[in-house]
């Protein structure tokens, strides 16, 4: 494996003795910090293998899930590990079936994967295909968003070692692991966010409009509140629905709030 | 060849149709996508999928070799559905590592 999880792993010993050094969270901070000034996703990519190896793992992936209406989702990958694991998992279909992700979307707390309960054969073959790709033993820590949005991140943390996040440096790794899913996730909102804004070209008035949408208000009202008439309004919105791609003002409306826009 | 795979073009949503520096193969019917580039921590490369016209699917991830670059290509499923655009990937990959400085 060539991906700069290559390079993780050269502090040997325990989690708890890993943990217990004085510098342990301060050498994860400073990689972390550098996170929100990413220029791309490949020193994103960088810096999350970096940052797993400080925490000790050997391996690590964040996924971004985000359903931007009813009828289209993302799921975007940022791998520290083998990315032939991902082929196989695309391969299979297995979003539906992943109880790592599952847990993601309905926990905040991060959780060993032996934590995570794996009902289904399929999740179980789910769980086998990670341990076979390094995460023989896991961390799975959920990035959630507040307001009703489905966007949510999810880093895996992974060792080849059987059994490494079950000591009791894991509370230490916890609290670290957290704010690098957080800020990764954030990151690539805003990454996003920003690409949105550029390509489709969204203005201010835009978002106004957007804003109004999404907190429920008619044509008739906007038309009010913006001083001017239910038709202007009606084709503001049908250009706007344009400029995003999407059928509706609804859907538009939820766009813009998935990715943080409004 | 025209791809085995997908029979009606999809295209992605306009205002995710993002300009990359390095690289860009894509499909064309749009379902497949590769950006790569030479970084100074080993080749980025990003594959975009879109399945049945409702998923975006992104890998983002980086390669320091050949060897794991050539595994990584051969275990893709586009090596049977866009042989055209997997002979580009390999090809281009190679180079990027090739010349990395």
């Amino acid at each position: 494996m060539a991906t700069p999880s290559s390079a993780i792993a050269d502090d040997t010993g325990s989690l708890l003795a890993l943990t217990s050094r004085a510098d342990y969270a301060g050498r994860i901070s400073e990689v972390v910090q550098k996170i929100p000034r990413a220029d791309d996703e490949a020193e994103a990519v960088s810096l999350l293998a970096e940052a797993a190896r400080r925490m000790g793992a050997d391996v690590a992936a964040f996924v971004s899930f985000v359903r931007d209406d009813g009828s289209h989702e993302s799921y975007r990958f940022l791998l520290a590990c083998d990315p032939v694991w991902c082929h196989e998992y695309q391969r299979r279909a297995w979003y539906a079936h992943d109880p790592w992700l599952a847990y993601a979307l309905t926990h905040s707390e991060p959780a060993r994967a032996s934590e995570i309960p794996v009902g289904s054969k399929q999740q179980l073959a789910v769980a086998e295909l990670a341990t076979e790709f390094g995460f023989r033993s896991a961390v799975i820590v959920p990035a959630p968003s507040s307001g009703g949005l489905t966007r949510v991140g999810v880093l895996c943390l992974g060792s080849g070692t059987p059994g490494f996040f079950e000591s009791d440096g894991f509370v230490a790794l916890k609290v670290a692991a957290r704010g690098l899913a957080m800020e990764l996730h954030e990151w690539w909102i805003g990454q996003i966010k920003r690409e949105l804004i550029v390509n489709a070209g969204i203005t201010d008035d835009d978002l106004i409009l957007l804003r109004h949408e999404r907190l429920g208000h008619g044509t008739k009202m906007i038309a009010i509140e913006l001083n001017t008439t239910p038709s202007s309004i009606d084709s503001r919105f049908q250009r706007v629905n344009q400029k995003l791609g999407v059928p509706n003002r609804k859907a538009a409306a939820t766009l813009a709030a998935e990715y943080g826009l409004i | 060849m025209p791809p085995i795979a997908t029979k009606t073009p999809i295209r992605p949503r306009p205002v995710f149709a993002r300009k990359r520096r390095g690289t860009t193969l894509r499909s064309d019917d749009g379902v497949i996508e590769f950006t790569l580039a030479a970084t100074k921590s080993g080749l980025f490369v990003e594959r975009v999928e879109l399945r049945h016209g409702r998923a975006r699917v992104v890998h983002s991830t980086l390669f320091s070799d050949g060897r794991s670059f050539n595994r990584w290509c051969d275990a893709d499923a586009v090596r049977f559905d866009y042989p055209v655009i997997y002979v580009d990937l390999k090809r281009n990959g190679d180079a990027l590592l090739g010349n990395r400085g």
